[in-house]
């Protein structure tokens, strides 16, 4: 009697080297998408709150079209039907592009909410300070901004790593697809899916940590600990001799 | 040289597009009042006073959110046979859209849930509600309108997800396009077809939700405290 756990390690023994190469594309897909992503996303959410109309409208439209299509649609598409308009994508530039496309346009919106999430006293206050437009973006907004949104960044890169997934439908041979085709040879579909969605949710979680881990940094300063670090840091400076003199 | 585009064939694969989109529609409801249900069982489930049963629970939940459908759609479909549960792929496609959307919903109403200041609670128990009063004439009324929002966003992540039952040979909408396109050997058109379909849809969605909102949060929100 073989137990699940010997199967396991049977399967691993054997096939660990197709798992293997699938990890990494499946992560190679989730790095360059993701690259993809912020940069489509950085450009078009803020063009969603340009003060050129023209701009706001292309970015709104952007947003509306790579948001109504579902992501697989946009693979398929980008794959299957492109080349009968003269491009030809291989597998994996297309699921780089339709993923990072389709996933821009969430991010977008996440990023102009943010930033208009910004209370108005904040502008007001740039303001009043006498900062121009770009140091009022540089120095207020996109710091609080940026601390908001790293709890919806979180659970973005969880949904662009399950996103990754469906390059297998265009014949991209990652995790997914090798896990199957391992089911197809083995005839043996348990073991090898419960390592596959193991695999998956492992990298899940690290990059939860991870983020969390960001999160903390960027957001030191809102916490109480950060606060009291940072006015003991200007006090410090303010006792210094030298300071003191300056200011007799 | 053929045209880019061809009207003509797109007219006429049309029909047999739109009777496939009635099925994702169909599917796509289902699994999601399935969903529904599934969600709210596993929601009570978490409540159960007998610790380890919740935390496993919060454990699967976490574990099937960060987990592909695809992957879990393969595993139903390859394992329950060796199991000696044989389902057609219909089947096996919505328990696999409803298990993977039911948790995202369970959490969609626990938030919900946990939103609602604990007063309400308290003023219940102080003005002689039963538990289950309180839940179905406190509670569960005032949650209804916050989550109508988050709900109607995974319906329409639900249906824009369920192209991927088309590998395990259900015959949805984009099953059919891909066999329009191997019988004739032109994608452009039923791909584009089925993307059209796909913004008008989740366009109508969107708009569904909107209205649902109208209709139910205002009516829930404001309603006069009757004087007695």
């Amino acid at each position: 009697m073989i137990t699940f756990f010997e199967k396991i390690v049977a399967l691993l023994d054997e096939w660990g080297y197709l798992l293997f190469q699938g990890t990494l594309l499946t992560l190679g897909l989730f790095a360059s998408a993701l690259a993809l992503q912020i940069a489509l996303a950085l450009a078009v959410g803020l063009g969603l709150i340009s003060r050129n109309k023209i701009i706001r409208i292309l970015c709104t439209a952007y947003v509306e079209i790579f948001r109504g299509l579902s992501t697989i649609v946009i693979l398929f598409w980008a794959y299957y039907a492109l080349p009968f308009l003269g491009v030809k994508l291989s597998a994996w530039t297309a699921a780089v592009l339709g993923l990072a496309l389709s996933h821009s346009a969430y991010m977008a919106e996440y990023i102009r909410s943010t930033i208009q999430a910004v209370p108005k006293g904040q502008y007001e206050a740039a303001r009043v300070l006498g900062m121009n437009d770009r140091q009022r973006m540089r120095y207020i907004i996109f710091p609080q901004a940026l601390a908001a949104i790293m709890p919806l960044f979180g659970n973005e890169l969880v949904m662009l790593l399950k996103a990754t997934s469906y390059a297998s439908l265009i014949t991209l041979s990652e995790l997914t697809e090798a896990g199957r085709s391992i089911v197809v040879r083995t005839f043996d579909a348990l073991p090898a899916f419960v390592i596959v969605l193991t695999i998956y949710y492992l990298i899940a979680q690290a990059l939860i940590f991870l983020n969390s881990l960001i999160e903390l940094r960027i957001s030191f300063w809102r916490t109480s600990e950060g606060i009291d670090r940072a006015n003991a840091k200007r006090n410090s400076r303010l006792l210094k001799p030298k300071n003191l003199e300056v200011r007799r | 040289m053929k045209p880019w585009f061809d009207f003509a064939f797109a007219l006429e694969i049309l029909p047999r597009l739109l009777s496939a989109t009635w099925i994702s529609v169909v599917l796509a409801v289902l699994s999601f009042a399935l969903a529904v249900v599934f969600g709210v069982v596993l929601l009570l489930l978490r409540r159960v006073k007998f610790k380890l049963v919740g935390r496993s629970v919060g454990a699967f939940i976490e574990f099937i959110r960060s987990t592909p459908l695809i992957v879990q759609v393969y595993c139903l479909f390859f394992v329950l046979p060796e199991a000696g549960i044989i389902l057609d792929p219909y089947t096996t496609g919505v328990l696999g859209l409803s298990i993977h959307y039911g948790c995202y919903m369970s959490e969609v109403f626990r938030s919900g849930l946990d939103s609602l200041p604990n007063g309400q609670r308290d003023a219940s128990t102080a003005l002689g509600f039963s538990a289950r009063d309180t839940y179905l004439r406190i509670i569960v009324p005032q949650t209804i309108p916050r989550i109508l929002a988050p709900s109607g966003n995974f319906l329409i992540y639900l249906a824009k997800s369920s192209p991927i039952l088309a590998t395990i040979g259900v015959a949805e909408i984009m099953f059919i396009a891909k066999d329009i396109g191997q019988e004739n050997f032109r994608y452009l058109e039923p791909m584009t077809i089925v993307g059209i379909i796909f913004l008008i849809l989740s366009a109508a969605g969107a708009r569904c939700i909107r209205f649902a909102e109208a209709a139910f949060g205002r009516n829930w929100n404001q309603k006069e405290v009757p004087y007695v």
